[in-house]
């Protein structure tokens, strides 16, 4: 392919680009959720404690505890930066958006995927780097089954997901950021802080999960993961056809 | 004469309790600069959300160059320009970024997008600007970044809600020029809602007065006026005014005459009041009396739309009776 094609192929991916609305409004969801100064101070916090515990444990440990951040921290600081993408807009930015060539369910579904893209990308990149330290310095055990640490991995990257989910979904139903939030921290509250705190059991929560770090990594723990994978997939999936239903019968 | 928008029974209530609309038929003409008028909490902004299908109509419709106006009209929009009240932007954004994005949003081609905002940035003046983050502008900044935002896509219809509203005299005055201009050109159409009379009298071809959420007067500002004119004219004159006033009630279809410590104010039959006019002006020039004011019997816009206001309170029961019947 000569400078010409390729020029020319480059422009129409481009263009398609242009005037996509959607892929407009998702491209600009992503830069500016990677601009906000909570979203910069996470990612500068966990890659310092990352490799503090990197360097601190130089084993598996390494891993549970940065994987143990994410579940209790990350799931918050998610919850918080989601809960404002709609409500926070209402009467300002949405208003000024959807008065253009925006149609509603481009701009819910660029907030969704936008927030999403950006809390796995955060995740997968500073969990793929500590666990690509440690495999490259030889501090993994030989026996690490990876197949499962890659499965836990990506359990873990699902509650975060849902998490997301849950705080866009209630920052489309309320008007009023303090109202998500809250809404947000009330489903954080019950599915993690009450497990952590009075110790009962219930599969679906993260503390469950992550109690079962080891066993999953064996193989040894006799869940039925379908339902869990279910559970975290189809909650997110019914919160943005939750958010899409509710936000085409609101007024702006 | 095609109408630009149009509705019809257009309603909206809120959460059942509060009306913000009632009934609404608007009419207005292509080409027009519409002055949508009332006063505060009157359901300005939310005709217009209504408008741009923002908002769900509880009743009625709006039809936008003759289609059906719904929540994902993005067709009818890209051929829209919206100016909101107070506008508010990404605060990182600078206003180079911003119409990039709005550009973009609009589908406009970068080749047709840069120099389009390139030449909008200069024609709101905001060239020394262009890098600056939109959080540190004053209201008229902001106002101007909101105009070239809604004049990027080239449009063939302006909403524009309050335009002036918060801006110094000359942020208001640079304003109603860019809107008279915008107007002027072919093939656009302005639709302004406001509750700056001044502003309206000075640009509007046709106005709309809008009350407790209800369409009041819909017509030429030349009709709005003819409407309420008071058929009077009132003197000032320096001289023996005696004899004066005495042949003016003689001068056939004047109504009444009366005379006040500055002034003279003349009753006038509405079915003759020019001529009439000529006849006091001929008495006048006989008498030698020196003309020092005249104030003939129209009122300004803002006395007309109190007026209006005054009569719709009093008589907008039996208005709504009668239309039923």
């Amino acid at each position: 392919m000569d400078s010409y094609e390729q020029s020319q192929g480059k422009r129409s991916i481009g263009h398609f680009l242009e005037k996509n609305v959607f892929l407009v409004l998702f491209i600009h969801e992503v830069r500016s959720g990677f601009k906000n100064p909570l979203q910069k101070g996470w990612i500068a916090g966990i890659l310092f404690l990352g490799s503090l515990f990197t360097l601190g444990s130089r084993n598996l440990e390494a891993v549970s505890a940065l994987l143990v951040l994410f579940i209790f921290f990350g799931s918050v600081v998610t919850l918080v930066l989601s809960s404002s993408s709609i409500s926070g807009e209402i009467d300002e930015i949405a208003d000024s958006l959807l008065s253009k060539s925006v149609k509603r369910w481009e701009y819910v579904l660029s907030k969704f995927t936008s927030h999403v893209v950006i809390v796995v990308t955060v995740y997968v990149m500073v969990v793929l780097l500590q666990v690509g330290i440690l495999w490259r310095l030889h501090f993994l055990p030989e026996s690490l089954d990876y197949g499962n640490l890659s499965f836990f991995i990506m359990i873990v990257g699902l509650v975060l997901v849902f998490f997301s989910s849950v705080g866009v979904l209630f920052s489309s139903l309320f008007s009023r950021t303090v109202l998500s939030l809250l809404a947000g921290f009330i489903v954080w509250f019950l599915l993690v802080f009450l497990f952590l705190a009075t110790g009962w059991n219930f599969m679906y929560s993260p503390v469950e999960i992550f109690e079962h770090f080891l066993p999953i990594l064996e193989g040894s723990w006799d869940v039925e993961y379908w339902k869990i994978l279910l559970f975290y997939t189809g909650s997110s999936c019914i919160s943005c056809f939750v958010s899409l239903l509710w936000f085409y019968q609101r007024d702006l | 004469m095609n109408s630009v928008i149009e509705t019809r029974f257009l309603t909206k209530i809120f959460n059942q309790k509060t009306i913000a609309v009632n009934d609404l038929f608007l009419t207005v003409p292509e080409n027009s600069i519409y002055g949508f008028l009332g006063p505060n909490g009157a359901g300005k902004t939310t005709t217009i959300k209504l408008i741009l299908g923002l908002i769900r109509p509880s009743a009625g419709f709006v039809r936008i160059f003759g289609t059906l106006m719904g929540m994902d009209s993005s067709d009818v929009r890209r051929r829209i320009g919206y100016l909101p009240t107070q506008p508010k932007f990404p605060n990182t954004m600078t206003p180079i970024t911003y119409l990039d994005f709005i550009g973009k949003v609009f589908g406009l081609p970068r080749q047709v997008r840069i120099p389009r905002i390139t030449e909008l940035i200069r024609s709101v003046d905001l060239l020394p600007l262009s890098s600056s983050e939109i959080k540190r502008f004053s209201t008229g900044e902001i106002t101007r970044v909101a105009m070239a935002a809604c004049l990027i896509n080239d449009p063939e219809l302006l909403v524009l809600d309050e335009p002036t509203l918060g801006l110094d005299p000359i942020g208001r005055a640079s304003t109603v020029k860019l809107i008279t201009e915008l107007g002027n050109r072919e093939g656009k159409t302005v639709f302004v809602s406001s509750h700056i009379l001044a502003d309206i009298e000075r640009f509007c071809t046709h106005v709309g007065i809008i009350n407790s959420g209800k369409l009041i007067f819909d017509g030429t500002i030349t009709e709005v006026k003819k409407l309420i004119r008071t058929n009077s004219v009132e003197l000032q004159v320096e001289g023996e005014t005696g004899s004066f006033i005495s042949e003016v009630k003689a001068i056939p279809h004047i109504t009444n005459v009366q005379s006040f410590k500055h002034g003279i104010k003349i009753g006038i039959d509405p079915q003759h009041y020019s001529e009439t006019l000529l006849d006091i002006f001929r008495v006048l020039t006989e008498k030698n009396l020196e003309l020092i004011s005249l104030s003939l019997g129209s009122e300004s816009l803002e006395e007309a739309f109190l007026d209006l206001l005054e009569e719709e309170k009093s008589h907008g029961f039996l208005r709504a009776i009668s239309r039923k019947a």
